[in-house]
């Protein structure tokens, strides 16, 4: 009864329903839909043609087979002129029309019989399957005949958009009508998804029609609706919160729409899916879940003794060392140069500060690569100036403490300036009559430095220190461009080694693992100082 | 009286100078490696030996005429700069109204979301680099600008609405007040006091999401296998790669992509962390 009551009262004018959202995210949930449509037809045509290709290498005949399959295929059936040669000196026959295989397309058919494989994929997606070989692999010599099938792959799908708009046009009109006449909360949150309906209908009519076609089942057809109807659980769920209260924030929330829809797409999609790797081994392009694994594997640091480049301690370590001594740097080198340009009457400051920013404005990886060319051993300019200082050069790279010393002064030289312009800026926010009542106070230059200067500094540079160490830890550019982590990784800092594990190892899962455990240790970080900068502020208020 | 004046003065100055001694030799020091890199550029030749004179001695263009005339350096060149501009106009477009909102209202979600926006500051490079390659890929984006377009956005945006939103703090409330008062609606308020207000705030964030793509490599290098899709960092660090050693050309390649950006610097230098700081401290 009171529910009826309040549902004839709204308590949002018309126009605050926010339709504009439940367009959007019905957009986002279509978008959604159609990709994993698309994914999951072009993985069943894949594995459906596999499957065909088993059965025709089963099969003594290709006549059984549909006419959709034999126009993409083609079967030979090759044996090589004289037996027991190598292949270099092989002359291969195709037994079914007596065809000698020598011109430039049957290139592929020759490096096929001599693949020791008997299923695998061609340059530009065929599937291929042979009967097993008898190949000598020593002296790459055969015996005997094989039986090879070429399938060429179905071209892609094309995404059927109509039933798809149709399907979406009809959810939207449902989610539409049910944000237009549903007050109650819990309704609304209930009814949003359930508008996915004709959506839901469309999709699954078009995988049926996938199944039909191939005669097959299509794996994990349930999970393409669900992707969908995401976001419309999201949005149901936080329009029964913000009910009510919609109309008063009206405006920041539609301020605000477009860029969480975009930090939405493309920045929380990517992390839910880099959160979901970590738990996951990937191998040949399939993932498989591992739990918590990698996380025990990294952290127990079980594989590698302490002193090992590769255990996860030894590189927190030296992230640690680097993150420091280069914040260190930077702040006091920054702030030394403040002080001295802040002199008042001090000619030429804008020449002087123009100058010391140009580290800034280069590209980090120019900058890298420059300075590596700098410590190079043979050419480099820094051994030349100690050979006329009178000491041996040195294999900057061949050591651990070289190699960081490159990379320290190379992320010193482009880093310090930030920190000059950031503590410049607030010194000239200083008001001049603290330092007034100073001198009348008769206080000295390190006193006035230290009661004055310093604590009013304290609010600006905090949070550039904490900006600036964020970005040290993560420094990606100059150590891999530099050092590389040379010698044999014991420079690599996390973010490298995670790079390294991702596209050089391609443990994908493992060094998205490894990600978030970076992800994680900054994110303590930023607590802490947060937790710092608020007790700073209290104490200087 | 003026004597003692004059020599009180004289003596405020030479104190006031002395720092000169100490900026001078500093300041040497640190542009050194820029003009190294300057005069590799004017040399022709492509060994990295240098003397310690960091002056030109010779001044050729060969190695700029050499590397505008690759085939590719026009279509790289292209790529790099659609890439930047398509990012900062994502980056400050989506980034410029949430700013406002975080700035002028207090709404519920709105710590959550500062925090969100700064935790994204946070995120290992890495961690998104995995899943947006299989994004790209599922997308069928590789060896394509979009593909790093959406990848630089994931940066920027973020980024853009921390330093815009420093900015917009800075600007007095009055000054809506006043224009509320004589009738002003939300959108009027912000199309023409805030954005006209913050003309520099805009130039600087769209400098530094510029810069975001205009200086990046290894996205660039990881995701992009075909020539004609690479931006020119990818092709820059070629010449100076594991095959070859051409130090002119890279250094020509480097002046000319470093010179815009470092003229931007210039014009822009007065406002380059004034967002950034002020945004930090208020939270």
């Amino acid at each position: 009864m009171i529910d009826q009551v309040k549902s004839l009262t709204p308590t949002t004018p018309r126009a605050d329903r926010g339709y504009v959202g439940v367009i959007i995210t019905m957009a986002i949930s279509l978008f959604l839909g159609g990709l994993s449509l698309h994914r999951g037809l072009g993985a069943h045509y894949q594995a459906s043609s596999e499957a065909s290709l088993e059965r025709i290498m089963s099969a003594s005949s290709t006549s059984a087979l549909s006419s959709d399959i034999t126009s993409r295929l083609e079967v030979r059936v090759l044996t090589p002129k004289e037996r027991g040669l190598p292949a270099s000196l092989t002359t291969l026959i195709d037994t079914s029309d007596g065809h000698h295989l020598a011109s430039a397309e049957d290139k592929p058919w020759f490096d096929a019989y001599w693949r020791n494989q008997n299923r695998w994929r061609g340059a530009k997606g065929g599937l291929w399957a042979a009967s097993p070989a008898s190949i000598n692999t020593k002296d790459r010599s055969t015996l005997g005949q094989r039986r090879i099938a070429r399938l060429t792959p179905r071209s892609p799908p094309p995404l059927p958009w109509l039933s798809l708009m149709l399907g979406g046009l009809f959810s939207l009109l449902f989610a539409l009508l049910a944000c237009a006449k549903v007050h109650q909360g819990w309704r609304l949150a209930a009814l949003t998804p359930l508008s996915m309906t004709p959506l839901g209908l469309s999709l699954f009519w078009e995988i049926s029609k996938a199944e039909v076609s191939t005669q097959q089942s299509l794996e994990g057809a349930t999970l393409i609706p669900i992707i969908a109807m995401v976001p419309l659980v999201i949005l149901g769920l936080s329009q029964s919160i913000t009910e009510g209260r919609r109309s008063a924030h009206r405006v920041a929330y539609t301020y605000m729409a477009p860029t969480l829809v975009s930090v939405g797409l493309l920045v929380f999609i990517p992390f839910s899916i880099g959160v979901a790797l970590a738990f996951m081994r990937h191998s040949h392009g399939h993932f498989e879940w591992v739990g918590l694994s990698h996380f025990i594997n990294i952290l127990s640091a079980s594989d590698y003794p302490l002193s090992h480049p590769l255990n996860f301690y030894f590189t927190l370590a030296v992230t640690l060392f680097w993150t420091f001594s280069n914040v260190l740097l930077h702040t006091s080198i920054g702030l030394s140069f403040a002080l001295l340009l802040n002199r008042e009457g001090l000619k030429l400051r804008g020449l002087y500060r123009a100058l010391l920013i140009i580290p800034w404005a280069i590209p980090n990886y120019i900058t890298a690569l420059i300075w590596k060319g700098m410590f190079n051993q043979q050419y480099g300019l820094i051994n030349q100036l100690l050979e006329r200082l009178g000491i041996e050069p040195v294999s900057w790279m061949g050591s651990f403490w070289g190699a960081m010393t490159a990379n320290i002064t190379t992320n010193t030289w482009l880093g310090f300036p930030f920190m000059m312009v950031v503590t410049l800026g607030a010194l000239q926010s200083i008001p001049t009559d603290l330092y007034e009542a100073a001198d009348i106070a008769g206080a000295s230059r390190w006193q006035t430095f230290r009661s004055i200067t310093l604590p009013l500094l304290k609010p600006a540079l905090l949070p550039a220190v904490i900006l600036g160490s964020v970005w040290t830890f993560n420094m990606f550019n100059i150590i891999y461009l530099v050092s590389g982590g040379q010698p044999g990784g014991a420079t690599d800092i996390l973010i490298t080694e995670a790079y390294r594990w991702a596209f050089e190892q391609d443990r994908y899962g493992y060094a998205a693992a490894y990600s978030l455990v970076i992800f994680f240790i900054l994110l303590g970080y930023a607590r802490l100082t947060q937790r710092l900068s608020k007790a700073a502020e209290e104490v200087y208020q | 009286m003026s004597e003692q004046r004059r020599s009180a003065l004289e003596q405020e100055w030479l104190g006031g100078q002395w720092p000169h001694l100490l900026l001078l030799p500093l300041c040497f020091m640190i542009v050194t490696p820029a003009l190294w890199v300057l005069k590799m550029a004017l040399r022709p030749s492509q060994s990295f030996d240098l003397s310690l004179n960091p002056f030109p001695t010779v001044l050729s263009a060969q190695n700029f005429t050499d590397i505008i005339n690759e085939p590719l350096f026009f279509t790289q060149i292209f790529n790099s700069l659609w890439v930047s501009a398509l990012t900062t106009l994502i980056g400050v477009f989506f980034s410029c109204t949430a700013a406002y909102a975080l700035s002028r209202y207090r709404f519920p979600g709105r710590r959550a979301g500062l925090n969100a926006f700064l935790v994204t500051q946070m995120f290992p490079g890495t961690l998104m680099m995995i899943p947006l390659y299989q994004v790209i890929d599922a997308l069928g984006l590789l060896d394509h600008v979009a593909g790093l377009v959406l990848v630089y956005s994931t940066t920027a945006i973020p980024f853009c609405v921390w330093n815009l939103k420093g900015y917009f703090d800075t600007i007095p409330r009055e000054l809506e007040e006043s224009a509320l008062v004589d009738g002003a609606g939300p959108f009027t308020l912000f199309w023409r006091i805030i954005i006209p207000l913050s003309r520099p705030a805009l130039a600087v964030t769209a400098l530094f999401s510029f810069m975001t793509a205009w200086n990046e490599y290894i996205l660039a290098a990881t995701f992009m296998s075909d020539e004609r899709a690479y931006t020119y960092p990818v092709r820059l660090q070629q010449y100076v790669g594991e095959y070859s050693t051409e130090w002119g050309h890279f250094a020509a390649g480097a002046t000319l992509v470093s010179l815009p950006v470092m003229l931007l610097f210039f014009i822009l230098q007065k406002h380059l962390v004034g967002g950034l700081t002020s945004g930090g401290v208020k939270g």
